[in-house]
C-alpha cells in the first residue's frame, strides 16, 4: 500500500522559469495529485556576493548597489541605507532634507505596492488591473525622473541629504498625481475587492497565525496581515515620521486577503503622508554641509582637490563600532549592519532583507494548499529575488 | 528598563560567561561565551520583562584581519597632547608680560590649543582602549540581533567561534533563524547542530571554499573557474582567457 | 441525390471559408477588444489602415514558419494527433450549428448549416465533448512535462464537472420545446416568449458551463498560465500550438449559438415574424456576437477559479439545481401550467 502511494508522488520544480516566481525563484514542490506536500526553496541564483563587495568598496561606493538590491523600490533602498550610515555617523540631516526623503520614500511604497497588485492580480488570472497599477506607476516613475533624471535605479537619497533639491514641476506632478491617483486606484479595487471569484481565490488560503508571524520572522505588510500591529516607522520611529500623522493597517485574519488588504490601505496611508508633507514641506537646505561626503564646494582654494582625491580612494573615516538599522520598507524590513573598523570601508556589512526570511517561511504557509494557492501565497508575500540572493 | 539594566541582568545570571558590552548610537551588544549562548538566548526569549520574540537577523563576522590595536599612534598622540600642554604653559607665562594687543592673540591661541588637547585625549584614550581589549583567540564572532514586539528592547548578543566549533542551533527559539544558519554555514563554514535542514542556499551545494571569509579572494579563485567548466551544459561555450579569475 | 451532394460539399467548403476568417477576425477582435479595456491600443502595426486587421493573418504565418519542435521523450503519435484534434471537433461541432434561419424556397426550406439533423443538440454536445481528447493526449504526450500532465489533469476534472451540468441546463428547453433539432426549438420559442423567461436558472447554469467549456477565464484552468507556464500547451510550438487556440475560437462561436438558441429564441425577435429573412439573419449574428463577446469581456474582468473550486460549484451547487430544475419543469410540463 505504502510503494502505491509513494508512486503517486510528483515532483515538480517551480521555476527558475516561472511566470510566477517574481524573479529567478525556484521551488521544489512535492505534489500527492495537485495537493502540495513539501516545498523547498532553492536560490542563489541571482547571487552577487554583494556583502563581500560592500566590504571592498567605500561607504558612497556602495551607494548605486544598494538600488539593485529591491529594485522596484529603489528609493527606500537608498534611505534605509543612507539611514544606517548616518547612525553610524551620528549625522544630522536638513529638515527640508528629511521632507525629500519621506516624500519619495513614499511614491516609492505606493509604486512598489502598485507593481504587487498588478502582478498579484495577473497572478490569480486577472490580467487588466495589471495595466491600470502600471499605467498610475508610470506616473511616479516620471516624477522621479524629473527629479533625479533616473527611472529606476535612483542613487537619489545620499548620505546626509539627498542629491539635488526637488523641483517646482515636481511639486506640481506631485500635487496633481494626489488629486488623481485616488480616483484611479477605486478602478482596479472596484475589479477585485469585493470580486467574489477573487475572495475564493484568496481568503482562508496561506494562513499565518500571529505568533508564527513573528517566530518566522516576517515582517512589513506580511507581518500586519496577521494582525500584529507593527510598523518601524512608528515603533523605532526614523526621520521625521513621528511628526506625521498615519494609521497602521493590520487585520487579525492572517489570510491572503488580510495581506492584499493591508497592502491597499498602505497606498492610501502613503497618499495622506504626502499630502502633509506638501503643506508641511520647509523651505532651507537640501543637504547638510557639513556631511564629509561632501565636496566642499563652497569653500573655495587648495583643499578641494585633496579632499575629492581622499573621498574617492580612501573614503571618510568612520567611528569604530557596529550599528544595526532597519527601515520599514514596502516589501518588510530592509536593515543594514555595519561593523567599522574606523577605515572608510565598512569591515563587514549584513544585508537584512525581508524577502530573503519570506522565501524560507514559504514552505510552512502553503504545505497542504494546492498549487494554485502557491502561487497566490508568493504574490501575497511580495519578494523580490534580487534581495533573496542579495 | 534601560540598556545598563539589561546588562546587570544578564550580569547577574550569567556571571562569568557574561564577557562586556558595547554601546554606540544606542545600539547594545552584549557579548557572552559560547558554551553559555544558547541559554542567553533562551533566557532573553523566555524573560517576562524583556522578551526578544523576534529575530531579525543573525550573522558571523570574520575577525581575521581585523586592524590590530594601534599602540604606537596612541603614544604619538599622547606626546603630541603634552607638547601642546607645554606650549599653553609658555603662552600663559608670556601672557602675563604682554601688551593688550598681543594677549588677546595669545588668549585665542590658548583657547585653540586647550581644544586641541582634549581631542588628543580623547582619541589616545579611544585607542587605549582598543588597546587594552582581549585579544581574540577565535576567528568569528557570530551575532544575534534580538528585538522585542511588546517592549522597546534591542540587543545583539555576539559570541567568538572558532573555525572547528559547532554552534547550537537557535531554530527552536526563533523559526527563522534557520534560513540565516544556513546562509552563516554557507559563507563561512560555521556548523550547526540540532538543524533541521542545513544546506548550502545561496552556492551550489558541491561548491569547495566560503566565500565570504576574508581570505577569499574577491574576484574568485582558479578552481571556481575550473568548477564551472565542468559543470557548463554540454555544447555551451566556455568562458574566454581573458575573463577567467587571476 | 446528386444535388443534395452538390450542395452539402458547397456548403462545407462555404462554411470552412467562414470559419477560417471568422477565428482571424475575432482573434483581431479579441486583442483589439482587450487592448481596450487594458487602456492599450492592440495591434497597429500590420496593416495601419485597418487598425492592425491582418494581424492574425501576419501571427498565422509566423506560426508557418516556426520551427516545429518535437520533445525527444514524446510519444509521437499522440503529440500529433493532439492538436489535430483539437482544431477538428469543435469544427465538427459547427457542422451542425445554424448559420442564419431556414430560407424557404417554394414549399421546403433551404437550412443554412452543413447538416442539419433532427438530434443536433446531442451531436453538437458528443462533438464538444470530444475536443477534451485533444488537450487529454497532449498533456501526456508531451514527453513527461508535469506541467502537460496536470493540465491534463485538470481538463478531465473540469469536464466531468460542467459536462453533466451543462447537458441538465440544455433539457429544460430541449423538454419545453419537445424536440432535439436546433430549428424547431427556435420555432417553439417563436410562438411565445423566449425560453430564458421561463428557465432563467437553466440560462444562469448554462452561462456559467458556457465559460467551462470553452476554458475562458474564470475557468481557464488546463492552461493557467501563472501556475502551469501553458499547462498542455507547454510544449508545443509553431502550428501545432496554434491549433487549440482555433479550436477554442470554434468552440466559443457554438457554444454562442447554442446559447442564442436555446435560451434567446435564435433568429427570432421584435419585427420578424418569419418572412423579412434577412432581418432573422441579422438578430441571429447579433445576439450570438454578443456572446462571443461576454467571453472576451469575462476574459478582461475576472480572475481565474481554483480547479476544486469549480468542481466544488459544479458538483454541490450547480448539479443539484439543475435537476430540482429539470424535475419542476417536467412537472409543470405534465399539469400544463398556464405560462408554459
Amino acid at each position: 500500500m505504502n510503494s502505491v502511494e509513494e508512486t503517486r508522488r510528483v515532483e515538480i520544480n517551480m521555476g527558475p522559469q516561472h511566470p510566477s516566481t517574481h524573479g529567478v525563484g525556484r521551488f521544489i514542490l512535492t505534489l500527492n495529485g495537485e495537493i502540495i506536500e513539501d516545498v523547498k526553496p532553492v536560490c542563489g541564483y541571482l547571487h552577487r556576493g554583494l556583502e563581500k563587495l560592500a566590504e571592498n568598496m567605500t561607504y558612497q561606493q556602495f551607494m548605486p548597489i544598494v538600488d539593485r538590491l529591491d529594485y522596484v523600490a529603489s528609493m527606500n533602498n537608498d534611505l534605509a541605507y543612507c539611514l544606517a550610515v548616518e547612525k553610524l555617523l551620528g549625522m544630522e540631516v536638513p529638515e527640508r532634507a528629511e521632507y525629500i526623503r519621506v516624500i519619495v520614500a513614499e511614491l516609492g511604497r505606493i509604486a512598489s505596492h502598485l507593481i504587487w497588485l498588478g502582478t498579484m492580480a495577473l497572478d490569480i488570472g486577472a490580467l487588466t488591473p495589471f495595466f491600470y497599477t502600471f499605467r498610475d506607476r508610470e506616473t511616479i516613475y516620471d516624477m522621479f525622473e524629473e527629479i533625479c533624471g533616473a527611472r529606476l535605479m535612483y542613487n537619489y537619497v545620499r548620505i546626509g541629504g539627498v542629491a539635488k533639491d526637488i523641483t517646482p514641476k515636481f511639486m506640481e506632478m506631485l500635487k496633481h498625481f494626489l488629486d488623481t491617483f485616488p480616483r484611479l486606484m477605486k478602478e482596479t479595487d472596484g475589479l477585485l475587492t469585493k470580486n467574489r471569484i477573487w475572495m475564493r481565490r484568496t481568503k482562508d488560503v496561506g494562513v499565518i497565525s500571529y505568533d508564527d508571524a513573528i517566530n518566522w520572522g516576517l515582517s512589513g505588510p506580511s507581518l500586519r496581515g496577521s494582525g500584529v500591529n507593527w510598523d518601524l516607522r512608528k515603533n523605532r520611529p526614523y526621520g521625521i515620521y513621528p511628526s506625521l500623522e498615519f494609521d497602521v493597517p493590520y487585520f487579525p485574519e492572517g489570510d491572503v486577503y488580510a495581506r492584499y488588504l493591508v497592502r491597499l490601505e498602505e497606498i492610501n496611508q502613503s497618499v495622506r503622508i504626502l499630502r502633509q508633507c506638501v503643506e508641511k514641506i520647509p523651505a532651507g537646505e537640501y543637504m547638510n554641509p557639513e556631511s564629509p561626503f561632501v565636496r566642499p564646494m563652497k569653500k573655495p582654494k587648495e583643499g578641494i582637490a585633496l579632499k575629492d582625491f581622499v573621498l574617492q580612494i580612501r573614503g571618510v573615516k568612520m567611528p569604530v563600532g557596529e550599528i544595526y538599522f532597519g527601515a520599514e520598507n514596502p516589501k518588510g524590513e530592509l536593515g543594514f549592519y555595519i561593523v567599522s573598523d574606523g577605515a572608510g570601508k565598512p569591515y563587514r556589512m549584513k544585508i537584512r532583507t525581508p524577502s530573503f526570511v519570506h522565501v524560507f517561511a514559504l514552505p510552512k504557509i502553503v504545505k497542504g494548499g494546492l498549487v494554485a494557492d502557491i502561487v497566490s501565497v508568493i504574490s501575497s508575500l511580495d519578494f523580490v529575488f534580487g534581495e533573496v540572493d542579495r | 528598563m534601560k540598556n545598563d539594566e539589561i546588562v546587570g541582568l544578564l550580569k547577574g545570571n550569567f556571571g562569568e560567561a557574561f564577557r562586556g558590552s558595547e554601546e554606540l548610537s544606542g545600539d547594545l551588544t552584549v557579548k557572552v561565551d559560547l558554551d553559555r549562548l544558547h541559554e542567553v538566548l533562551q533566557f532573553l526569549r523566555s524573560h517576562p520583562s524583556l522578551e526578544f520574540d523576534y529575530l531579525p537577523f543573525m550573522t558571523a563576522i570574520d575577525y581575521s584581519v581585523y586592524p590590530k590595536p594601534k599602540t604606537k599612534e596612541m603614544e604619538t598622540k599622547l606626546k603630541e597632547a603634552k607638547a601642546k600642554e607645554e606650549k599653553i604653559k609658555e603662552n600663559e607665562e608670556k601672557l602675563k608680560e604682554a601688551k593688550e594687543e598681543e594677549a588677546e592673540k595669545l588668549k585665542e591661541e590658548i583657547a585653540r590649543l586647550k581644544e586641541e588637547v582634549v581631542k588628543a585625549k580623547e582619541e589616545s584614550e579611544k585607542l587605549k582602549k582598543e588597546a587594552e581589549r582581549e585579544e581574540r583567540k577565535k576567528r568569528f564572532d557570530i551575532v544575534y540581533q534580538l528585538r522585542s514586539t511588546k517592549h522597546p528592547y534591542d540587543i545583539r548578543v555576539k559570541a567568538e567561534v572558532g573555525e572547528e566549533d559547532i554552534v547550537e542551533s537557535a531554530t527552536d527559539i526563533w523559526n527563522s533563524a534557520g534560513c540565516d544558519e544556513c546562509e552563516i554555514y554557507d559563507m563561512f563554514g560555521i556548523k550547526f547542530k540540532n538543524h533541521p535542514d542545513l544546506r548550502r542556499i545561496l552556492m551550489p551545494e558541491d561548491w569547495v571554499g566560503h566565500p565570504y571569509r576574508k581570505d577569499y579572494p574577491l574576484k574568485g579563485r582558479k578552481e571556481d573557474d575550473e568548477y564551472l567548466d565542468t559543470h557548463l551544459p554540454e555544447g555551451q561555450l566556455k568562458r574566454p582567457e581573458h575573463t577567467r579569475m587571476p | 441525390m446528386a444535388m443534395h451532394v452538390l450542395t452539402g460539399v458547397i456548403k462545407f467548403i462555404v462554411a470552412f471559408a467562414v470559419l477560417g476568417i471568422y477565428a482571424l477576425v475575432m482573434l483581431w477582435f479579441e486583442r483589439k477588444a482587450l487592448g481596450f479595456f487594458q487602456i492599450r491600443i492592440g495591434p497597429k502595426l500590420v496593416s495601419s489602415g485597418l487598425e492592425g486587421l491582418l494581424q492574425p493573418v501576419a501571427d498565422m504565418l509566423k506560426s508557418l514558419w516556426k520551427e516545429d519542435i518535437v520533445p525527444h521523450r514524446a510519444d509521437k503519435l499522440v503529440f500529433w494527433v493532439a492538436p489535430v484534434i483539437g482544431g477538428m471537433f469543435p469544427f465538427a461541432a459547427a457542422l451542425a450549428m445554424p448559420f442564419g434561419p431556414p430560407i424557404k424556397i417554394g414549399g421546403s426550406y433551404f437550412y443554412l448549416s452543413i447538416v442539419h439533423v433532427n438530434v443536433g443538440i446531442l451531436y453538437i454536445l458528443a462533438a464538444l465533448g470530444l475536443t477534451s481528447y485533444s488537450i487529454l493526449s497532449a498533456g501526456i504526450a508531451a514527453g513527461g512535462n508535469k506541467y502537460s500532465l496536470i493540465g491534463a489533469q485538470r481538463e478531465v476534472a473540469q469536464m466531468v464537472s460542467y459536462e453533466v451540468v451543462m447537458a441538465l441546463a440544455l433539457l429544460n428547453p430541449i423538454l419545453m420545446a419537445r424536440s432535439l433539432d436546433l430549428y424547431e426549438i427556435v420555432a417553439a420559442q417563436s410562438h411565445h416568449l423566449w425560453f430564458v423567461f421561463y428557465q432563467p436558472v437553466a440560462f444562469v447554469v448554462f452561462l456559467i458551463c458556457m465559460f467551462a467549456t470553452a476554458a475562458i477565464v474564470p475557468f481557464d484552468l488546463p492552461e493557467a498560465e501563472q501556475e502551469l507556464v501553458a499547462g498542455y500547451n507547454t510544449e508545443y510550438s509553431a502550428m501545432k500550438m496554434a491549433m487549440f487556440p482555433f479550436g477554442q475560437f470554434i468552440t466559443v462561436l457554438v457554444m454562442s449559438s447554442l446559447m442564442v438558441i436555446f435560451f434567446l429564441g435564435g433568429w427570432t425577435g421584435p419585427y420578424w415574424d418569419g418572412h423579412p429573412w434577412i432581418l432573422g439573419f441579422i438578430w441571429y449574428w447579433v445576439k450570438v456576437l454578443f456572446f462571443v463577446f461576454l467571453f472576451i469581456w469575462s476574459w478582461g474582468t475576472f480572475p481565474r477559479y481554483r480547479y476544486d473550486q469549480l468542481m466544488n460549484m459544479c458538483w454541490k451547487i450547480l448539479l443539484p439545481i439543475s435537476v430540482l430544475n429539470v424535475l419542476w419543469t417536467g412537472f409543470a410540463l405534465i399539469v400544463h401550467l398556464p405560462m408554459i
